[in-house]
Parts: C-alpha cells; structure tokens; sequence
C-alpha cells in the first residue's frame, strides 16, 4: 500500500474514532494511547503490518504523517 | 536530607560550588560522591540496593549489546528479574505474607509467615524503575550501552532526581551525564525559579493543607462531618499535588542550576478536560514509564494473538485497551504503595479511563469548564481512596459526605477560609502558566510585578511556611 493510500486509512481511522475532522496531515491531532493502539490493531488487521516497541516513539507522534512513517517503515 | 532543609542548602552550596570549578570528568565524580552521601543520609545501610540495581543494569546493558540476537532478551529479564525482586522484598513482602496468613485464617488454616518489618528504602520505587527503562530501552536500539560504570552509576543515583523522580530515561539523561554541560545564566535563573516555587508551594501550600487533611483524615476520627470530609479531600487533592509537584519542581531547578534537564513530571493537572488527558499531566514520567514499559508491549502481545481474532478492528481495539488497561492501572496503583486502597485505586482509574473512551463522543462536547470541573471531582474522590487507611474506611468516609452534614462545628468556617486562601495562591499562579502555557510565564512579567510576587512569596513563607517539618508524601513510595 502507498503512503497516500495508508495516509488516507488512517485519516478515515481516527476521524471516526475522535468524530474531529483533520485538515492537514502534518497538522497536530493529539495523538493519545487509545488512539495509538487503535493504529497498530489497525497496522496489524488492515495492513498485514506488525508495529513493534522498537520503533515506537509515543512522544514523537504528533501528526497522520508521523503515523504513516511508521507504518511503511515496519513493511 | 530534606529539600527544604537547612542541612541540605548547605549539602547544595558545597556541591554547585565544587562544582563550578571541576572539569566535567570530575564534576561527574563529585556528583556520584555527593548522591550516595545524599542517599546514604536517609539510610546508609540502603546503599547496597542501589548498587545493586546499579551494577545489575550496567551490565545487563553491556550483555544486551554483545550478545547474540537470540540472547538479548536474556539480559531484560535478568534486569526485571533482579530490579523487581528487590522492590518485591523490601516493598510488598509483608504486604503478601499479611494477606496470605489472613487469607488461610479465613479457610480455617492458621499459618505463621516470616515478616521481615523493614523500613520502606527511600526511593526505591523511582529508582528501579529508571534502571530497568536503559535496559530495556538498550534491547530496542534507543541507545548504546554506557560503557563507564561510575558515568552509569551517576545516571540511577543523581541526587535531584533519586529519591522520588522524575523517573528519568537513559535517552534523555545518559547523554547529558556523559557531555560537558553548560551552565548558563538564563538556565541558573530557571532553576532558582523553580526551587524557589517548588519550595512554595511545599512549605507554604502542600504542608498547611496537610493540617486541614489529617485530623478529618484520622483513622481514629469517627466523628465525620460531610462538610469537612469534603473540604478535607479538596485539600488533599492540592496537598498531594503541591507536594509532589513541588518536590518536581526542586529537583528540576537544581538540575537546571547544574545545566542538566530533567524531564516535565507535571503540567497543571487540575485544568484536565477529560480523566485520560489527567494522566498526560500528572506524574508523567511514572505515566509514561507504564506506557511504554507494560500497556504498550501487553497491548501489542494481545493484538498479536488469536484473542478475538475475527472482530472487527474497533471491537477488537477497545477489548484489548480496556483488559490491558486495567491490568496497568492496577499495578500502577499498587506501585504507590502495599496497601489494597492504592490497588483499588489504580482500578478505579482504570474504570474512569474505560468510561471516557466508551463515552468520549458525550463528554467532549459538553462546556469545557463543566469537563474540567466533572474531572476535577472524579480524581478526587480517587484521592479520597488513595488518602484512606482502607476500603472500609474511604467507605465511611465517601458516605459522609452525602449524609453527616454538621452545619454547627466551629471547625467549618476555619478550615474554609484557609483552604480557599491556600487554593487562590496556587490558583493564581496555574492559572497563569495554563493561559501561557509556559512553566515560566511569570519570569516574563515585568520586573516590578516580578519583585512584588517574590516579596510576597517570601513573606508567606517566612510567616506560615513549614521547613524540614513533614517528608514528602512520595518518599512513602
């Protein structure tokens, strides 16, 4: 999957879970645990990608686009 | 040695004086010389566990890093194993054997444990912890193992921080231990800020508060009076906060004094939105220990099994969340202490965190002060469980305070206006960082403003100010 293809997912993802609409995808969206964990499920269910501790770094994520780093990093 | 005693200003001007004058290599020397003679102030005969957990991670790291693949995980465990143990001895043993032999008396079986009556070693909690997290964090790539074991050691014991945190991470302060530091006056000033508030807020705010809490807090007390009750746990809610929060703050300033910077551990808890946001504000670096040392991994190893393997991605997300969610919550509970009120109180935690997910959509629309205001109150009557001698006792007390109302004590109107006059000092200055959201908002403020603040501060702590009278509620932990 592209970065633009799994950019989109996740925004899909996590506005319907925070019911926020997200502008940018290099805009701040607060990235919480609940919403981080619902992102490796999705990673793992959706993808087919499993996101380890090694490369989680919860204080650096702060946007779509640091989410979607990581997950095409993990392929 | 007390932060806000006379002994340890003294401990302090010798230590920053050596230090100004020393060359990097032997600044870190005199640090380590100078926490151990800190830590063995509480308790000499305690050394031997910090330099055991010391010298069990120094090379657990080392063994991390030269192992094979297959081995590396050997050295985690080995760290967990040994770090865990001695907290398990020295902090919950008793717990366990108290409620083993009650446990058999209750099926008939009358059993007689060894109790070990030891004295809680100070610290002990905040430093395994951080000991274990540069293992760890050295297993998962984050950094290289330290390869001098006196720069190692520095970076568990460093006094600032060892005896009740911020739980720090080798990330952050392994490299300011092994690089030249600068010590710069913009940062020399920060830190005396900060010491000079976190010592208000202690001795001032966290220590009167404390003489509304106890006596309405008192085991023995069976005379409840809802309205105390209420007050009391309102002040404990700022007792508990202005002390652990000013200790913080302390130990950040003489941290930042020495140019070294410690992590955040608070940021205005009490202007939450939401339970969930609380915990992002309070104790984060013990928060964000539990979060990417047990929720994050139990999470992931849940996720990754056949456990509800068919459910759709929310389903199975918000199933896991709230079964690993409360398995962190009640060890971080009972991380506070060996007492089944501070287990009950990590659950509690964990329900309040379960419910906002679960109704996040309602609460978030609701009028931002009403969510602050409706957080504000749902963590205190987690204090109130926290703050009780037990569960029967937050029982008695939570009740009294929806029917023991006593309109006619005389005790009403004193206890009123001294918690509202401590809570608007501390209001005043929260309400001022929340708005800029800068811990040092009021180092921007004109100089006059500045002076007449500080002035005012210093009257109040010279007139009302308890120095070197009561720990700090944390060192229990």
């Amino acid at each position: 999957m592209e970065k633009s293809e799994v950019l989109k997912e996740l925004k899909n993802l996590i506005e319907g879970q925070t019911e926020k609409k997200i502008k940018d995808e290099n805009q701040d969206i607060d990235i919480d645990s609940f919403t981080m964990m619902l992102v490796i499920t999705f990673a793992h269910q959706k993808l087919n990608i499993k996101l380890d501790m090694d490369k989680l770094d919860f204080d650096q994520f702060k946007s779509l686009n640091d989410l979607a780093d990581v997950i095409i990093a993990s392929k | 040695m007390l932060f806000h005693s006379f002994t340890f200003l003294i401990f302090f001007v010798l230590v920053f004086s050596l230090y100004l004058k020393l060359s990097h290599k032997l600044q870190n020397r005199m640090l380590l010389i100078a926490s151990y003679i800190f830590y063995g102030a509480w308790d000499w005969r305690y050394l031997g566990l910090l330099f055991i957990s010391t010298l069990t991670d120094y090379l657990c790291g080392i063994g991390v890093e030269n192992s094979k693949e297959k081995s590396k995980k050997n050295f985690v465990y080995i760290s967990v194993f040994i770090n865990l143990t001695l907290l398990g001895i020295f902090k919950y043993y008793d717990f366990f054997a108290e409620n083993f032999q009650s446990l058999m008396k209750n099926v008939g079986i009358e059993t007689h444990p060894y109790f070990l009556n030891v004295a809680l070693p100070i610290g002990i909690s905040f430093y395994t912890f951080q000991s274990i997290s540069y293992t760890v964090d050295v297993y998962r790539g984050k950094l290289k193992a330290c390869k001098n074991f006196l720069d190692f050691a520095l970076y568990v014991s460093y006094f600032p921080q060892l005896v009740a945190g911020p739980i720090e991470r080798g990330t952050r302060l392994l490299p300011q231990i092994l690089n030249p530091r600068t010590i710069s006056k913009e940062n020399f000033i920060k830190g005396l800020y900060c010491v000079f508030w976190g010592l208000f807020l202690k001795v001032v705010i966290a220590d009167n508060m404390a003489d509304l809490v106890d006596p309405v807090y008192d085991i023995n007390n069976s005379a409840y009076n809802g309205i105390l009750t209420l007050v009391a746990t309102y002040s404990f809610a700022i007792q508990i906060y202005c002390d652990f929060s000013g200790y913080s703050l302390i130990a950040i300033g003489l941290a930042l004094m020495m140019g070294i910077k410690l992590m955040e551990n608070f940021r205005r808890p009490y202007f939450s939105m939401n339970i969930s946001d609380f915990w992002r504000r309070w104790h984060i670096s013990l928060s964000s220990w539990f979060r990417d040392y047990m929720f994050s991994p139990l999470y992931i190893y849940f996720q990754s099994s056949n456990f509800f393997k068919g459910s759709s991605i929310q389903f199975r997300h918000l199933l896991i969340f709230l079964v690993v969610l409360f398995l962190t919550e009640f060890l971080l509970g009972l991380w506070h202490g060996a007492g089944w009120n501070y287990a009950f109180f990590g659950v509690y935690h964990s329900i309040l965190i379960g419910g906002y997910y679960l109704t996040k959509k309602y609460w978030d629309k609701l009028n931002k002060y009403f969510q602050i205001f409706l957080t504000f109150n749902l963590t205190c009557v987690g204090w109130l469980i926290f703050r009780s001698e037990g569960l029967v006792h937050f029982y008695d007390l939570f009740l009294s305070i929806f029917s023991s109302w006593n309109l006619d004590d005389p005790n009403n109107l004193i206890y009123l206006k001294q918690f509202f006059a401590l809570t608007i000092l501390l209001f005043f200055h929260e309400i001022v960082e929340e708005k800029k959201n800068n811990r040092y908002a009021i180092l921007y403020a004109p100089k006059y403003l500045q002076y007449i603040l500080y002035t005012f501060a210093i009257i109040l702590m010279i007139l009302f100010g308890q120095f070197a009278e009561r720990k700090f509620i944390y060192f229990q932990f």
